[in-house]
């Protein structure tokens, strides 16, 4: 008697790490239908109905990797969802934490320093408990919120204050005194180079750098 | 056919003639120059009939004295007028007409004092004053500020033409120092770690390859997305042109006709040179009875002329004939009634004068109006087709920071990751054929770099799939004019930046607006423009919701708006400038 064959989804832009997950996949005894966009990632559900997706966050142009477990889960309520990007922070690209699926694992590639972390996500997944957030707690940024973390992405574009409140339709007084309290709770100290290393903190921890 | 004015195109006359008398223009030297060219001549004439002795330079001197002193009292009276918050425009009247007055007053105890006249006509001259002075400073206030109005239009223009040029020159400077990064970070930085990685692959142990992978992200690639992702925001300007400028008509023959102006000026100079030679009651009979031939004559003829489009010369040959028989009728009557008043060969003159001034200067004023307005439509289109291009320029930035952006921070990271991880999971020494994948990976990256302008292929394509994920949880109209889809196919800018902005229309509706129907259509608006309209049955998104693409249609679009109440409406104009031939001008040059 053979043990039923499981099957997966796994859908990446990027054709090396597509292959990479899913052999990762096939050697657990996986089969594994590879798929580089949204379209293909759907077209790929419905035809083998798998019950684990694993799914990249940004898929280039067009629906994201969210925005495929979102149509899918539509039709596959149960279906396990692994999702796995170079974001250490879903915010950057402008969705709260709250857009991601329940019951999804999310894995930055960063943090993946072994095939276990994506073993253990996928186990996390099926397992249909609360979901796995692979993001560093103590890092600073995630204590800010989504007001603040928007005006953080207009210092890293090079805004002046000015600039910022003209934008937000907010006096220069307030983005000012927002700044502070995000340095503040950033721990970095106060100085000339502050906005700077504001900035940073930006691409540095919330681009998954 | 050209648009006459109507019945109800004069209150908007009158508004500009209030504007004009508003403004500080009428204290101006332009005004007082225009009003000098204007009033000497009437004045001569009317000087002429009352010398003693008349000869042209007196009259003229008189003429010339008496202009400049009007306009030294209007100099005088300027600070009260300019003081004024209220009534401004009648108490303008009222001064004008007091300074005629006051000016005639002077003039004639100067003329009585070196006993030029046959008599004081003090009267007479006191009244011509009175009326000539206020009509002749407003006609000239009213052409000056139109004069200016137009100027300042043409400044504005060419104000905007030189910050969109700047904006362009701005992008396309950015455009080379990102291209400089590219090639500086690439091929001084990136290189040799790459060969120095490429040339360990076979003595390192995998961790320590891996670890080394790992550290190029660290240290080269990740700074270069640094120093490329902090383009500096480029500030559109706030107004855009949206529909073509179409060249101005030539104007038809009729429209270069002024009865009423003719008929005005024969009344004056009627009245002027007869209301010191004959009885006031025959002269203004007479001037009336000059003005009414003039008009009626003018109508007929301007009627006859109705919707013919012929060339300046032309024009402008028919028109001096015409005033000048009219002219001649006029004179003919004037001396038949007043042969006993010692009327001779200088009303003849004076009446085909009196017609054929107004006549040219109408003709002037039609085709310096015609110019005026040819040169502001060339200045707008000109505007137009820079904002155009700036818009063209601004998009492709984008489109090439975001190629650049995702080339950097997914394709290169994910393929260095992944290549770390599958080193650091084998076991053993790197394998040839492991050592030639990792090598060719990091080869790779060049490619990606070098290629910063790659657009999608098949855009409407893409777009038609996205379409198709989406409709299960949308139902989605759409709509693409086939002379759009041929253009998107030909130019992958185009492609790429219709099928980023409408996906991101699209993936809005739905995602932050929860639409369950949505209808999106992309169609040409005119020669150059392409708009995308999309209509959704979604809650209403703020224009500037953070995190939801909208600075990216600035910097995509030419013009963007979002207009929500029962449905919510995004429209967008996006610059397809093509090699196709502008609107044909149809009207002969002057």
């Amino acid at each position: 008697m053979t043990a039923e064959v499981r099957q997966a989804v796994v859908v990446d832009d990027e054709p090396l790490i597509c292959s990479i997950i899913s052999e990762i996949l096939e050697s657990e005894g996986w089969a594994v239908a590879r798929a580089h966009d949204a379209l293909g990632a759907l077209t790929a559900v419905k035809e083998t109905t798998p019950s684990l997706i694993v799914a990249d966050i940004d898929l280039g142009v067009g629906p994201t990797g969210i925005d495929v477990v979102q149509r899918v889960r539509a039709e596959f309520p149960d279906i396990a969802v692994v999702f796995i990007t170079n974001l250490s922070d879903p915010r950057i690209t402008g969705k709260g934490w709250d857009t991601i699926p329940e019951n999804a694992s999310y894995i930055v590639k960063t943090e993946l320093n072994s095939t276990n972390a994506l073993r253990e996500a996928v186990s996390a997944a099926l397992s249909g408990g609360e979901a796995v957030r692979h993001m560093e707690e103590h890092k600073p940024v995630r204590s800010l919120s989504n007001l603040q973390l928007s005006v953080l992405k207009l210092v890293s574009d090079g805004m002046t204050n000015d600039e910022i409140a003209a934008e937000r339709g907010t006096s220069v007084r307030a983005v000012e005194r927002m700044l502070a309290r995000m340095i503040e709770a950033a721990g970095i100290p106060a100085g000339p180079s502050a906005r700077v290393q504001l900035a940073r903190l930006y691409w540095d921890e919330l681009n998954g750098r | 056919m050209a648009v006459r004015p109507t019945a109800r195109a004069m209150p908007e006359r009158w508004r500009r003639m209030s504007d004009a008398l508003s403004s500080d223009l009428v204290f101006r030297w332009p005004t007082f120059a225009l009003y000098a060219v204007m009033g000497i001549p009437f004045v001569t004439v009317s000087e002429y009939n009352r010398l003693v002795t008349p000869t042209l330079p007196t009259a003229l001197t008189v003429a010339a004295v008496s202009v400049g002193l009007s306009i030294f009292l209007v100099i005088l009276v300027a600070p009260l007028i300019r003081s004024l918050q209220r009534f401004r425009v009648p108490v303008l009247i009222f001064a004008l007409v007091a300074i005629g007055i006051v000016r005639a007053v002077i003039i004639t105890a100067l003329i009585d004092g070196f006993d030029l006249n046959r008599q004081s006509f003090g009267l007479s001259r006191a009244i011509l004053s009175a009326g000539a002075v206020p009509v002749l400073v407003v006609v000239a206030a009213f052409i000056v500020a139109t004069i200016a109005k137009g100027w300042r239009e043409r400044s504005r223009s060419r104000r905007a033409i030189a910050e969109l040029r700047a904006e362009r020159d701005a992008i396309l400077a950015d455009i080379a120092r990102a291209d400089d990064v590219i090639l500086g970070e690439s091929e001084g930085t990136l290189r040799p770690q790459v060969e120095a990685i490429v040339a360990s692959l076979s003595s390192s142990t995998r961790t320590a390859i891996a670890d080394s992978l790992e550290n190029l992200i660290a240290t080269v690639v990740r700074p270069l997305s640094h120093s490329l992702a902090a383009r500096a925001r480029t500030h559109k300007s706030a107004e855009s042109i949206i529909i073509p400028t179409a060249r101005p008509v030539f104007p038809t023959a009729d429209s270069f006709v002024g009865p009423l102006v003719a008929a005005v000026a024969v009344y004056l100079t009627t009245v002027v040179i007869l209301f010191d030679l004959a009885p006031l009651p025959n002269a203004l009979i007479t001037a009336l009875a000059g003005a009414g031939i003039t008009w009626g004559a003018l109508r007929v003829f301007q009627s006859l002329m109705t919707g013919l489009t012929l060339s300046v010369w032309y024009i402008v040959a028919i028109v001096v004939l015409a005033h000048l028989g009219i002219g001649m009728v006029v004179a003919w009557v004037d001396v038949s009634l007043f042969h006993e008043y010692g009327v001779g060969i200088e009303i003849t003159l004076a009446m085909v004068a009196a017609t054929l001034s107004p006549g040219l200067l109408y003709v002037a004023q039609r085709l310096v109006a015609h110019l005026a307005e040819v040169r502001t439509v060339e200045l707008t289109t000109a505007r137009r087709e820079m904002s155009l291009e700036a818009s063209e320029v601004r998009r492709r930035a984008w489109l090439r920071q975001r190629h650049i952006a995702h080339a950097l921070h997914s394709a290169i990271q994910s393929r260095i990751h992944a290549e770390s991880q599958l080193v650091r999971s084998g076991t053993g020494v790197l394998s040839r054929a492991e050592a030639e994948r990792v090598a060719a990976t990091l080869e790779s990256m060049f490619d990606v770099l070098r290629t910063t302008n790659e657009a999608t292929p098949d855009a409407t394509g893409e777009l038609r799939r996205a379409i198709e994920f989406w409709s299960g949880m949308c139902a989605i109209d759409f709509s693409l004019d086939e002379s759009v889809e041929t253009l998107l196919a030909r130019d992958p800018d185009i492609g790429e930046t219709v099928l980023v902005t409408s996906l991101e229309i699209i993936n809005n509706a739905i995602r932050h607006g929860k639409a369950t129907s949505l209808t999106l259509s992309i169609c040409r608006s005119s020669f150059d423009l392409i708009k995308i309209q999309a209509t959704n049955n979604g809650h209403a998104i703020s224009n500037y919701e953070p995190g939801l693409g909208m600075s990216m249609f600035d910097e995509l679009t030419v013009n963007w708006s979002l207009t929500s109440d029962d449905v919510t409406t995004f429209t967008g104009y996006i610059a397809a400038r093509q090699p196709v031939a502008a609107p044909v001008a149809t009207a002969p040059t002057a």
